[in-house]
């Protein structure tokens, strides 16, 4: 029976062949970086130093894929296609709000930020041997040394990169779980969230540590491609606006003067730097890459051109445009005169930031002249025109060709100068009074404020008033005009706790008429109500990380 | 023999069901072997088909339900999936589409189900297509099965519970469809020749309204646009030219389409053996020709499907000790079809209105194919003037096995060695052209017609499958004792190769069953699997399946041994373990252990530099890495009762329990702050349980030979956890409801002038919906939570899920002398079809320069000074050019039944007598005609002109064919 084998001689070479196999199950092929993979390569360490970058809120997609200005009395938004704005119009904000997991900068995008800075801190401790990586550093020392050089810089940068993002939360929320390294699986979150003020020390801390562990200035140094990172006037930005809130009646019950000191102080270490300066032209300044190349421009996040926020903000009746954010009669007619009001065009001798900054009726905008009247080119009765018979320009490149495809670039300038100098004249003016000079500072708040008034005209009425609180006002209304549409004037109302007053007021528009000799008079109407609630100073937690918290999180009062 | 066999299958295709098989059979032919069986009975002959051994259907504890390739030849249908429709209890079948196959697989436009769905982790194409396939013990996949041509065919069974599926292992979780192709008996040589043809057609098409409606709907429209105020766009005269029929009124489904297509398939059939050698051999052609009214050229295609199957099943026996088997199954396909994606094509036909321009630009005296900006894409031009594109595919299936009886050892010990290799290549190759679109003698776009180019041959994908196995087998009977038993390796090696085409899958299985009967009264099996999958990390890549069943056939005790009212009754049980090693995601859920790093980001991007800025590369997690990650578990219970009255009444019921758990979810218990916190973890749970049942009735009077019978399935699911993102508010929630539940607002109507203000605004006291301002007509909704707020919170359960919970069918068949007659109806109950994403086409009239359908002439409106009022009648909300969240979201409104019953098969065939065709030398010759899909009846259809199993882009089909069948 020589086939007596044959069957036994098969199933061993059958087993033998692949079945016993040790590594027949290990069938991964890799399509993205593994740990082995990013430990062998120098340049992943680069890409996981950019990665905390990518949650830097960028603007102009902070809420309906369109600017903040809608949830302020700054804006309606003209869409139907929105529920978040609605939700801050109409005080709904609650803990099961959409609003909180959708556009730039929210709760979950700030933390995903947070955990790839606290990864890049802990990956990179071990960066010089990193970096030493398969290359020679004896004989051929510049790229080593050059990327020594980098390193220091990215490791102050990840500092501040978290610091910032913690300065964003407790904008919105106050106190909120302060997490400083990268969480494993096993240890989901076991502490309870810090108090605002903690959050506030730790950014200050952080700021003070690391601040000159970075680059003085990107833009200027032989590093221009790289711009766009955190500086150490952004840092310093950073602390000057995190002090300013921290100094607020929002979070400053007690009036305590000495943390408007420190504000006016961390504004002072900013403007000391003398590095930054006004630029020449306000409206020019926000459009195109004019943004990126002022010297005004502290810290601004980049795109590459596109056409979405002419897309979002063009008149209707333009081609491609959908009206979008349409601006308030409320801030229109808080633009100052400067010059004698003329009767027939209310919109004649203002401060030439109104222009800058928002299409009026009878104004030249997407090559014809706005016509909102009946019959005219943007008849306010055609379907979503604009609600309050104004349309944003702040920012808008003039006469793209949406239907061709036509694109500019849009820059979200974060911090800017003037930014700083309203700050200092606020914190100034609590802490010293308008005109008050203590040693080591160089300007009083009524100078600072003068500085940025000048640049937008100089035929803008001088400011006289001398008493604190007047100045005050003269800050906020500064502030309201300089900073429109740049996500200030939302979070300026609810620091100043002037929310629930002027939140509370009906967003006003105006109609136009046309008369037969042509002549346009308007009529001031109310477009929308709208409801704040004092809840609303914070945001709500979102239900579902209360309950993932295990009682660590404690909802915000009021939701 | 062998002629008995080949006339047993024309006897069995002459009717429906086993049922008639079996009558015939008892009507005195000899034909008793009768495993064509369409419905589960206990009958003492019949095979059940099982992994590693058969069992006679009376000895099998297990819930498996087959059917015959005679029977399926009965459908004729290019894609297998189609004749298996409403014929095997547990098996829900979704017929998509009937496309010929352009670029999408055969696997994609039938969809099949087993027992309902069982979990949400992996959902395969709409919770269809999770079960696996094997074909002749190894396993293939959907494509390779629904190209097989029925001729090929012996049985298909599906494999329900856990005694069938004891040994896959993590394979086996979501049913297995095990096909076993027809092998040369010992017989006679025989051949047999079958052909058929017939003419196919739409089962229904929605089309558009004409341009007078269409117009006056617009006027509509922008008027509600305009704030309810009249500010028509067309005027009275451009109206009643659309409605004199001077005006342009193009419906683009006439031009394009024809009223039917045809459909021709043959086979040819070599059987036959003897003691040392057997043989089947069949060669199949297929031509299915599509709906395009096109002429097949140099320059145009119809879209079409030319198929070519081959197999060659042999059987060898050597030196007393060796059996071997070489099956060949190799096929090519042709698929050819006109260079535009078929969902491109039917989308632009259901989506330009009817005015939008004329075919033809004849401007000028031109003769250009019209096209606009707007509308670029002239139907009738997208096929006739780009010319076409085709798909080349080549697949062979090749088994080879060596059995040795080792009785030298032991009687009854054997051992089987067996290979496969399953090899697919497709390669495309085109002639494209493309042309100038012209309106008013002007062209519109930058296209410019050029002639027809060859393109390059290109390869569309290629994969193979290598797959062994070792059997050790044992069978012997002692006395009263019989135990039949095998262990078997199995190991698995699927991959494809380059570019995106690259991946790997390998497994390897252990897995036995032993079947042990005692006095053909009590049957006692165990199988198990333990099974390694390289999905997981190392060291966590194994598991253990076992599975135990039994049954009792009370019918052989003697109580009832001769009862005159039960002819036979047994019952059956059967619990164990099986897994699914498939899971959701871009790989399947495969390495999930392993982290990964990617080159973006969840958040948003970097850029840096001054001069138009350069993006620069991050590196994010992709997910957090779980090294715990394993296969989903299912714990399947299962009893059954097979049961025969009075020789003519067959009954059978089954009722099971699957019992899933760590279904691979995303664990959402992780804090947003934790930063992401996308962690898959096997989590999940999932109940699913239904029942099965069929009853056949047949008898015989004289020359009259009849039946009915019927079937039944049942399955039902519940979400018991998935690790939801905490709901706001209990209702919200999908845990606890069954997988796909719809869930959205309840609408309650629409509002109307009287809700409002006079500034437009909605009066006190009426919720307020969040979507955007609302006017007279909008669809009005019920605030769940009393916050005065129409909103996300405000959504719950708005019925049923797609799949249906309940599907039957019945049938009956008729015989006299030669002739015979039968029917079969399928039909769902219990399921429901969101209209507004399932046909945005139809469901949103003119958003989006969109068209308008029957459905819009019920929309609210109210213009009294032109005689336009509805509200009181109102079946659709206010119309608009624009949009509308508040309507066009997710809610009640658009939730319908999708119930329905079709007719799926009537035929009428006769038999030619034996005695006259013998003397020309035939054995047996058939001829009939036959009708499928003939009716619908479905409340969607009714109401909506919707087809519930297709309601968009290519149509499902009907036919009616006529085929002969000779036997020499």
């Amino acid at each position: 029976m020589k086939f007596k084998y044959v069957p036994v001689l098969a199933a061993v070479l059958l087993l033998g062949s692949s079945g016993c196999e040790k590594d027949f199950l290990d069938t991964k092929i890799d399509i993205y970086a593994t740990p082995v993979t990013i430990a062998t390569d120098r340049a992943t360490l680069f890409s996981f130093a950019n990665a905390f970058y990518a949650s830097l809120p960028y603007g102009f997609t902070s809420l309906d894929n369109n600017l903040f200005a809608a949830a302020s009395d700054e804006a309606q938004q003209t869409t139907v296609y929105n529920t978040n704005a609605q939700i801050f119009n109409q005080g709904g904000l609650n803990s099961n709000s959409i609003v909180m997991s959708s556009g730039s900068g929210t709760y979950k995008s700030l933390y995903d930020g947070i955990r790839a800075a606290n990864f890049f801190l802990d990956y990179s401790k071990a960066w010089r041997s990193f970096i030493a990586l398969n290359r020679d550093t004896v004989s051929d020392p510049t790229g080593y040394n050059k990327d020594k050089l980098f390193m220091g810089w990215y490791r102050g940068e990840a500092h501040i990169a978290r610091a910032y993002y913690y300065s964003e939360l407790a904008k919105r929320y106050g106190g909120v779980h302060l997490i400083t390294q990268t969480l494993q699986q096993s240890d989901n979150i076991q502490v309870a969230k810090a108090g605002y003020d903690e959050v506030v020390n730790f950014i200050v801390s952080e700021v003070d540590k690391y601040k000159d562990s970075l680059q003085a200035d990107w833009k200027t140094s032989s590093y221009s491609d790289q711009d766009g990172r955190f500086t150490q006037g952004a840092a310093l930005a950073i602390k000057s606006r995190v002090l300013l809130y921290a100094a607020s009646p929002l979070h400053n019950t007690t009036n305590d003067i000495e943390k408007w000191k420190a504000a006016a102080a961390a504004a002072n270490d900013v403007i000391k730097l003398n590095h930054y300066s006004l630029d020449a032209s306000y409206g020019a300044y926000f459009i195109a890459n004019n943004t990126l190349t002022s010297s005004e421009t502290i810290f601004a996040v980049r795109r590459p051109a596109d056409n979405a926020p002419e897309t979002r903000n063009y008149p209707i009746s333009t081609p491609g445009g959908s009206s979008g954010v349409t601006p308030s009669h409320n801030l229109v007619s808080d633009y100052e005169y400067i010059g004698t009001p003329d009767a027939a065009d209310p919109y004649k001798n203002r401060d030439p930031r109104l222009s800058a900054s928002i299409v009026t009726n009878g104004s030249s905008w997407n090559g014809r002249t706005i016509d909102e009247s009946a019959g005219g080119t943007d008849d306010m009765r055609k379907a979503n025109t604009s609600k309050t018979g104004y349309y944003l320009k702040k920012f808008l490149t003039d006469n793209l060709n949406l239907v061709q495809g036509g694109t500019a670039l849009h820059h979200w300038a974060i911090f800017r100068y003037a930014e700083i100098l309203l700050n200092y004249a606020e914190a100034m003016n609590e802490a010293y009074g308008p005109d008050g000079l203590p040693s080591g500072y160089t300007l009083t708040a009524r100078q600072a404020l003068q500085m940025v008034r000048a640049r937008a005209s100089s035929s803008l009425p001088a400011v006289t008033i001398t008493s604190v609180s007047a100045f005050r006002d003269v800050v906020k209304h500064e502030r309201r005009i300089e900073l429109a549409f740049e996500d200030h004037r939302y979070w300026d109302l609810l620091r100043w706790k002037d929310a629930e007053t002027v939140l509370n007021q009906p967003i006003q528009g105006v109609s136009v008429t046309k008369s037969a000799t042509g002549a346009f008079s308007y009529q001031v109407f109310n477009a929308a109500t709208r409801v704040f609630k004092s809840s609303m100073y914070y945001y709500p937690f979102s239900q579902s990380e209360i309950v993932n918290s295990n009682g660590l999180l404690v909802q915000n009062p009021g939701y | 023999m062998n002629k008995r066999y080949i006339l047993r299958g024309i006897l069995v295709s002459t009717v429906l069901g086993l049922v008639t098989g079996r009558l015939m059979a008892r009507s005195g032919d000899g034909l008793t072997k009768g495993d064509s069986s369409s419905i589960n009975r206990v009958h003492s002959e019949e095979v059940e088909p099982g992994r590693f051994f058969n069992l006679k259907k009376v000895n099998s504890p297990a819930a498996v339900s087959s059917i015959s390739g005679e029977e399926m030849y009965k459908t004729p249908s290019v894609n297998l999936a189609n004749t298996l429709l409403g014929r095997l209890p547990g098996l829900t079948i979704k017929q998509v589409s009937g496309e010929p196959v352009g670029t999408q697989n055969l696997g994609d436009v039938t969809l099949m189900g087993i027992r309902g769905r069982g979990s949400y982790g992996y959902t395969g194409n709409q919770g269809y297509n999770t079960y696996k396939i094997f074909v002749d013990g190894f396993e293939t996949n959907i494509n390779y099965f629904a190209d097989l041509s029925p001729a090929e065919i012996e049985s298909v069974s599906v494999l329900k519970d856990a005694a069938a599926l004891a040994t896959f292992g993590m394979r086996g979780a979501n049913g297995v469809i095990w096909v076993i192709t027809k092998r040369g008996k010992i017989a006679k040589s025989s051949v047999q020749f079958q052909t058929r043809t017939g003419m196919q057609r739409a089962v229904n098409i929605n089309k558009p309204l004409g341009s007078y409606d269409y117009a006056n709907l617009y006027n509509q429209a922008i008027s509600n646009d305009n704030g309810g105020i009249w500010t028509p766009k067309y005027a009275n005269a451009q109206l009643q030219a659309y409605n004199n029929g001077t005006g342009i009124n193009v419906n683009w489904y006439d031009q394009v389409l024809k009223r039917s297509a045809p459909y021709t398939d043959a086979d040819l059939i070599f059987s036959g053996g003897d003691s040392t050698a057997k043989y089947n051999v069949v060669l199949d052609y297929a031509n299915q020709q599509g709906l395009y009214d096109v002429p097949n050229g140099d320059a145009t295609s119809n879209i079409m499907l030319k198929r070519y199957n081959l197999r060659t099943n042999l059987d060898f026996k050597m030196f007393k000790i060796f059996e071997a088997r070489v099956d060949l199954g190799g096929r090519i396909e042709d698929r050819k079809m006109p260079n535009i994606s078929t969902g491109d094509l039917w989308n632009n036909m259901a989506r330009y209105p009817s005015n939008i321009y004329n075919v033809k630009d004849t401007v000028g005296g031109l003769d250009n194919w019209s096209g606009t900006a707007l509308y670029p894409n002239n139907p009738l031009a997208s096929v006739n003037a780009l010319g076409w594109s085709s798909r080349h595919y080549r697949i062979l299936q090749g088994n080879f096995g060596l059995k040795e009886n080792l009785s030298f050892i032991t009687p009854g010990l054997y051992l089987q060695e067996t290979f496969s290799f399953n090899s697919y290549t497709a390669s495309s190759y085109n002639k494209t052209a493309t042309y100038a679109r012209y309106f008013n003698g002007l062209t519109t776009t930058t296209d410019k017609t050029s002639p027809i180019a060859a393109g390059s041959q290109d390869p569309a994908g290629q994969e193979d499958w290598k797959q062994a196995a070792v059997t050790i087998g044992y069978e012997r009977q002692f006395g009263d004792h019989h135990l039949k038993t095998a262990v078997n390796y199995h190991q698995s090696d699927y991959r494809g190769d380059g570019g995106v085409y690259s991946f790997k899958y390998h497994y390897q299985n252990l897995s036995g069953r032993a079947n042990y009967t005692y006095k053909d009264r009590y049957i006692a099996e165990f199988g198990f699997s333990y099974f390694g999958a390289d999905a997981y990390a190392p060291g966590n890549q194994w598991g253990f399946y076992p599975a135990l069943s039994a049954a009792w056939i009370i019918s052989n005790e003697s109580f009832l041994q001769n009862s005159p009212i039960v002819s036979s009754l047994k019952l059956r049980a059967s619990a164990g373990k099986t897994g699914s090693s498939d899971a959701f995601g871009d790989q399947n859920g495969r390495f999930l252990y392993q982290q990964y790093y990617y080159n973006g980001s969840n958040t948003g991007s970097f850029y840096t530099g001054n001069a138009g800025p350069t993006y620069a590369n991050v590196l994010n997690p992709v997910y957090i890495a779980n090294s715990d990650v394993f296969a989903e578990k299912s714990m399947k219970y299962n009893m059954g009762a097979d049961l025969t009255l009075l020789k003519v009444l067959d009954i059978n019921l089954d009722i099971f329990l699957d019992k899933r758990s760590n279904i691979l979810t995303i664990d959402n218990s992780f804090m947003d702050a934790f930063g992401y916190n996308t962690i898959f973890k096997n989590l999940g749970k999932v109940t699913n349980k239904g029942i099965e049942a069929t009853a056949a009735y047949s008898d015989k009077t004289g020359a009259l030979g009849y039946s009915i019978f019927g079937t039944v399935s049942f399955a039902k699911n519940k979400i018991d956890y998935m690790a939801e993102v905490p709901p706001a508010y209990s209702y919200n929630s999908y845990t606890g409801r069954p997988i796909g539940t719809p869930v959205g607002l309840i609408a309650t109507g629409f509002y109307q002038l009287s809700d409002f203000n006079a500034n437009g605004s909605l009066k006190s006291g009426i919720p307020v919906p969040q979507f955007g301002a609302v006017q007279p007509g909008d669809i009005k909704y019920q605030d769940l939570n009393n916050d005065n707020k129409i909103d996300q919170t405000d959504v719950t359960s708005l019925g049923k899920p797609a799949y249906p919970e309940l599907t039957y069918s019945f049938g009956a068949n008729i015989s006299y002398k030669g002739f015979d007659l039968s029917t079969f109806l399928q039909g769902t109950h219990g399921s429901t079809v969101d209209i507004l994403s399932g046909s945005t086409v139809t469901t949103q009239a003119l958003v989006n320069n969109g068209n308008v359908y029957e459905i819009a002439k019920g929309a609210w409106a109210y213009y009294p000074d032109q005689g336009i009022d509805t509200r009181a009648t109102a079946t659709y909300p206010r119309l608009t050019t624009v949009g509308n969240t508040n309507n066009y979201t997710a809610s009640s409104f658009w939730i319908k039944s999708g119930d329905f019953l079709k007719i799926r098969n009537i035929e009428l065939g006769y038999t030619f007598a034996t005695r006259l065709i013998n003397s020309v030398g035939l054995n047996k010759v058939r001829i009939y005609i036959n009708a499928v899909n003939p009716v619908t009846w479905s409340p969607l259809l009714k109401d909506y002109n919707m087809d519930p199993e297709a309601l968009t882009g290519y149509p499902g089909l009907k036919s009616i064919n006529a085929g002969f069948s000779v036997t020499f």
